[in-house]
């Protein structure tokens, strides 16, 4: 490969490669309300716990790690080597502990702002979502452009916990759906048939399909979601067995591009 | 009444309060934006719900906290909080009636009492054994309890069985370990509770002859007195002392003559007619060392009297007893011409026994009643009996006296109001008849007019016109003095500590309260507490 830069034969010249490069993982997680659900197994949770595992991994790698929240006001945070860790832990508490009770009838749309000039050339973004949240102004779908740019990848972390809130539901009666990200229910008793959820199901799984279509560039990794399962379980359990077969892991660590 | 009202209320609030169907939670769902328009429930679901919750622990301790507070608006009861260690924890109960101011030696009784009782604190003082101490006077009444210094004897009198259940009752300030009875009075008879603290009755005051005047009654007249009287009972304690009396009243001053009452040999007994109404003064002369009992004065604001309304036929009422009327006055009449109303007083009615004269007949059951049978020969009754009442008999009224064949009743009592049923008096031919109709019928009138007996007004005073209250109380100055106690006082375990029930009852009530606000509230608390 010859370089751009014109010199003389007798001199020198340095050729550097961007994937000998140290790359920046940056670890952008879904703080919506609606990631503390479902109560006792929220996917915040497990979404922080995996961020944890993940920037401590990439750090092993001498990668540089960036943790940001994907909505609102908070500034995304840079480490690197022994310091990612605590740094990780950190950033998790802060963003578990904020704000006290979470507003789930609060509809977030702001992305972090400070983001994009974290995504420099030659890192792996992974998103930690449900990949259920409001995008009609198609600001994460730019955002997920951008991040897919000169071959860099785009790694999502989908969670899922449908089937397991819909079997925890108490059925047998009536109840009041509570407003939720915008949208209002009646102030009266609802019945929770199950019509109700597999409207809920296909609005899902077409909004999931048509994401997966708009966001597909060359970089985009999505592999199956982790789905909770639908019996009681321990989250913690839960977590230790389901991260090691995360997919992205295997990228990430190979830095492979998708496959 | 209140309890059963206010417990049914609580219970039946808490059983309602557990029926209600509460609203539920609203439901939150992660995925709730995606959700189809839901329809509103098809049946509305009703506010309560019949439902048992026994199995609620929250139920059972709202149950148990409302019984709790119930019990501690209720109860009021003792609880005895043990307590560690040993010491001695001391009552001085003193004697603060008259007699106490009697002369012992060259101050008083109370005096005397004071140096026993300072030398008692000056042995126990300096060891450091003494807990606390409590000084109780004890007059008519218990006192209370306070300095030492402030105490004397009050004019009035009071009894030896005070002191002792002053002794021996609880307290919440000093629960004693040792009791000091410090008295001129015996020590009563009875056992000292089991377990209790050591009592030592230290009597006080040599024995001095004594006689008061014990008390002053008026008798009305009846079948067997003309006049009204009053009477007068005279305590003497010790020997050698001939107390005399003298009445002084409306009627000028006499002297009542005073005998020894063939039953209690140490108490003279003495009548005098009475006249007039007024203002009294009996005064006893020689009346011994103890001067407060010996002046008595009473007032008679009317004499005293029996009235009668007398309603038989054929007889007139006996001039001793003054016509009257109304529900207290005794009514004499034919038992079949008495009214309902009637009943309700003081009776003697009679019914037809004796007009057919007599006939051999045996008497069968018969209580002994001494006021009817007193003048009767029973043999002679069999001989020339009367015809047994036909009618039944009124409500309370009982057989005293009744036919053998037909069991029927001869004679009647009833006890409140006082009444009686007798065959009515005849003046046959027959003398035995009529001697036995008579002695009945006026047995029976004697005994319903007898009980004129009432006490006087009376005020005790000394020579010198110093009222005393209940100086009777006090006459006997002679007793015996017992010797001076040996029982040394020294330190015991301390005694259970009585303390009021309510505070614990208010305590547990609110333990409770709070482990049912705990265990509604746990879920919730533990949600907060998880972390990331």
């Amino acid at each position: 490969m010859a370089s751009a830069r014109q010199s003389r034969k007798d001199q020198l010249i340095v050729r550097t490669f961007e994937a000998e490069e140290r790359m920046t993982v940056v670890l952008i997680l879904d703080n919506r309300p609606a990631m503390r659900l479902p109560e006792g197994a929220e996917k915040l949770k497990f979404a922080l716990w995996a961020m944890e595992c993940i920037a401590t991994i990439a750090a092993e790698d001498g990668n540089d790690v960036v943790l940001a929240p994907l909505f609102g006001q908070g500034a995304p945070v840079r480490a690197r080597g022994r310091g990612v860790g605590p740094v990780a832990r950190k950033v998790a508490l802060g963003l578990w502990s904020a704000a006290g009770a979470p507003d789930f009838a609060a509809n977030p749309t702001t992305l972090t702002t400070a983001l994009l000039p974290f995504l420099r050339p030659a890192s792996a973004v992974v998103l930690l979502s449900d990949m259920l949240f409001d995008d009609t102004d198609g600001a994460v779908a730019r955002l997920a452009d951008l991040a897919q740019k000169q071959r860099r990848a785009l790694m999502i972390v989908e969670l899922d916990s449908m089937e397991h809130e819909i079997a925890r539901l108490d059925r047998s009666r009536p109840a009041r759906l509570s407003r939720f990200e915008g949208r209002d229910f009646p102030l009266a008793p609802v019945d929770l048939g199950e019509d109700l959820f597999q409207g809920a199901r296909a609005a899902a799984q077409d909004l999931r399909r048509a994401r997966r279509a708009q966001w597909a560039k060359s970089g985009l990794v999505w592999p199956a979601p982790v789905v909770w399962p639908t019996a009681d379980f321990s989250l913690a359990r839960f977590f230790t067995s389901s991260f090691p077969e995360l997919a992205i892991l295997r990228n990430l660590v190979t830095r492979e591009g998708p496959g | 009444m209140i309890a059963l009202l206010l417990g049914g209320a609580s219970a039946f609030g808490l059983l309602v309060w557990h029926m209600q169907r509460r609203a539920r939670a609203p439901v939150v769902l992660s995925f709730a934006r995606l959700l189809p328009e839901p329809k509103p429930a098809a049946r509305p679901e009703p506010r309560f719900a019949p439902t048992l919750p026994l199995t609620s622990i929250g139920f059972w301790l709202r149950i148990a906290a409302a019984l709790g507070a119930l019990a501690a608006l209720l109860i009021n009861h003792d609880v005895l909080l043990a307590q560690s260690g040993e010491a001695v924890a001391l009552r001085i109960v003193v004697d603060v009636t008259d007699s106490m101011s009697l002369p012992e030696g060259s101050a008083t009784r109370f005096d005397a009492a004071k140096v026993v009782i300072a030398n008692v604190l000056d042995r126990l003082g300096p060891n450091g054994t003494l807990s606390c101490v409590e000084v109780v006077p004890v007059g008519a009444t218990i006192g209370q309890a306070g300095a030492l210094a402030a105490l004397h004897p009050l004019p009035e009198g009071g009894d030896a069985g005070l002191l002792r259940a002053t002794a021996q009752s609880a307290s919440k300030d000093c629960q004693p370990t040792h009791v000091l009875v410090l008295t001129d009075a015996v020590q009563p008879a009875g056992d000292w509770p089991e377990g209790g603290p050591v009592l030592i009755w230290h009597q006080i005051g040599a024995p001095v002859a004594n006689a008061g005047i014990r008390q002053v009654t008026l008798t009305a007249p009846g079948l067997s007195a003309a006049q009204a009287g009053v009477n007068f009972e005279v305590d003497v304690f010790g020997l050698d002392l001939k107390p005399g009396l003298d009445l002084a009243g409306p009627g000028g001053k006499r002297e009542v003559p005073l005998l020894p009452d063939p039953d209690r040999p140490s108490v003279l007994q003495g009548t005098l007619p009475l006249t007039k109404a007024g203002s009294y003064l009996a005064a006893l002369r020689d009346g011994g060392a103890y001067g407060a009992d010996d002046v008595v004065a009473f007032t008679v604001p009317d004499l005293p009297r029996h009235q009668v309304d007398w309603r038989l036929a054929g007889w007139k009422a006996p001039a001793n007893l003054e016509p009257g009327a109304g529900p207290d006055v005794l009514l004499v009449a034919a038992l079949d011409q008495i009214t309902p109303a009637d009943l309700a007083r003081p009776l003697l009615a009679t019914y037809d026994g004796w007009q057919g004269g007599g006939q051999a007949q045996a008497i069968g059951a018969f209580t002994e009643d001494a006021d009817l049978r007193a003048g009767l020969n029973l043999d002679a009754f069999e001989a020339h009996a009367p015809m047994p009442l036909q009618a039944a008999l009124p409500p309370g009224f009982v057989p005293v006296l009744t036919d053998a064949a037909s069991g029927r009743a001869f004679a009647a009592r009833r006890l409140s109001p006082p009444g009686l049923i007798v065959p009515a008096p005849v003046a046959s031919g027959d003398d035995q008849v009529t001697n036995l109709s008579l002695t009945l019928f006026f047995d029976a009138l004697s005994a319903l007019t007898s009980g004129g007996t009432k006490l006087a007004d009376s005020r005790w005073q000394d020579a010198g016109g110093r009222k005393v209250a209940l100086a009777w109380k006090e006459s006997d100055t002679a007793r015996a003095l017992a010797p001076t106690p040996t029982t040394a006082i020294e330190p015991a375990p301390r005694p259970a500590k009585p303390s009021p029930l309510t505070p614990y009852l208010i305590l547990a009530v609110l333990a409770l309260i709070l482990t049912e606000r705990v265990l509604a509230l746990w879920p919730l608390m533990q949600r907060r507490s998880r972390a990331v």
